[in-house]
């Protein structure tokens, strides 16, 4: 179906709880991949039908969908299109939760999928800083590194410095992707990257970070003494790829 | 980054300065708070939780402006602007009342400062009214 189109997504509201007026939408475009079934989850989150909602995911994935396209091309430009929706005041922060929460549900349902693929030797542990709530993209990270042949500690949201100091010195990891959403928690994760860097046992560890609020500052990696940085979960694996190569060959 | 968030160079602050700034946020908010209550009637737009709204924004103000002058990341500056220019209608806030509230927490801290401490958190509040003005003008 193509109802969820820039142009006549106000068309579904006859079922929708919220109208949403033209122009209103930002990240669903009709030019990426997988935009019709975005487009289907994206009104089906926004009805309120969690089941249909996951009927669509498994079928799609049952027809072929790579779960790598599914994370990419359908969690994240709707995850990103009801906040978006949320910040313009056109569903509430009740209705937003309920859009995260189903969206990680379905993730959860996901497991025996993604855990099917073969379990690597490289670790990556992903962590949001202390304070920091939004997890969802993390999550997405770390689970794409499954994907990938990883195998993936994802601590989730508000985690203590001491708390990955720990978990890295129990079991280290060759990564550490750090998320940071707002502005006001970049000095966590300033702290956490000066705790991991003078830890004897994890110093080396590579690290990663990003968030909205690292995506806005071009520099802002540099500035927390980070190894890198990414957009998203894609471009993630594929410089720590590459770091890990160029640390080998030193 | 967009183009939305390009504004002018904000210096980063000392450490001795940030600690400074700290120290005073919660009487510069409490003062914009009341400034606001008593000439902009904000409960007609707002509603009876006018005054705790703009508690909690105030705070929020005051994070990012920290944040913006710890990192001297003067983006962080045009992306909060333009995050209140959709936001902050929701609650009834207009772009005119955050302008004077931001003129408002800009008075009431930089009667607080020394003259040195002023000079180096001055190009902050120079860019945020700056770009509220922006807003205002409806040209953000």
């Amino acid at each position: 179906m193509s109802r969820c189109a820039k142009d006549d997504i106000s068309g579904t509201s006859a079922v929708s709880p919220t109208r949403i007026p033209q122009g209103s939408l930002r990240f669903l475009r009709p030019d990426q991949p997988h935009f019709r079934l975005a487009g289907d989850y994206f009104e089906a989150l926004l009805n309120r039908e969690r089941h249909r909602a996951t009927d669509m995911v498994m079928g799609a994935l049952d027809n072929g969908l790579a779960l790598s396209e599914l994370y990419l091309n359908v969690f994240a430009p709707v995850q990103y299109e009801v906040g978006w929706l949320w910040q313009q005041g056109l569903i509430s922060v009740g209705h937003e939760h309920y859009c995260t929460g189903t969206t990680q549900m379905i993730m959860a349902m996901l497991y025996p999928r993604l855990f099917r693929t073969k379990r690597g030797t490289r670790r990556l542990v992903a962590a949001c800083v202390s304070g920091e709530l939004h997890e969802l993209g993390l999550r997405m990270l770390a689970d794409y590194s499954v994907l990938k042949g990883w195998d993936s500690d994802f601590l989730g949201a508000d985690t203590p410095v001491d708390g990955v100091l720990r978990m890295l010195e129990e079991r280290p990891a060759a990564v550490l992707a750090i998320s940071v959403t707002m502005h006001y928690h970049l000095e966590q994760a300033e702290d956490l990257i000066r705790a991991v860097r003078t830890s004897p046992r994890i110093a080396e560890t590579i690290i990663l970070v990003g968030g909205y609020s690292v995506r806005i500052v071009p520099s802002m990696w540099q500035s927390l003494g980070a190894d890198g940085t990414a957009d998203d979960a894609v471009a993630a694996m594929a410089l720590a790829e590459r770091l890990l190569v160029e640390r080998e060959k030193k | 980054m967009n183009e939305q968030h390009r504004v002018g160079p904000v210096p980063a602050v000392s450490d001795e300065i940030l600690e400074r700034f700290d120290a005073l946020c919660p009487d510069v908010e409490a003062e914009v708070v009341r400034l606001c209550m008593e000439s902009d009637a904000p409960g007609q737009a707002m509603g009876p939780d006018a005054e705790k709204m703009l508690q909690n924004g105030m705070r929020f103000v005051s994070k990012m402006l920290r944040a913006t002058m710890r990192w001297g990341a003067g983006e962080m500056i045009a992306d909060e602007v333009e995050w209140g220019r959709t936001r902050l209608p929701v609650y009834g806030v207009s772009a005119q009342m955050v302008f004077r509230n931001f003129q408002r927490y800009e008075q009431a801290l930089m009667r607080r400062l020394t003259r040195e401490e002023a000079a180096a958190i001055g190009p902050c509040f120079a860019e945020l009214l700056k770009k509220q003005q922006t807003v205002v003008e409806g040209r953000g």
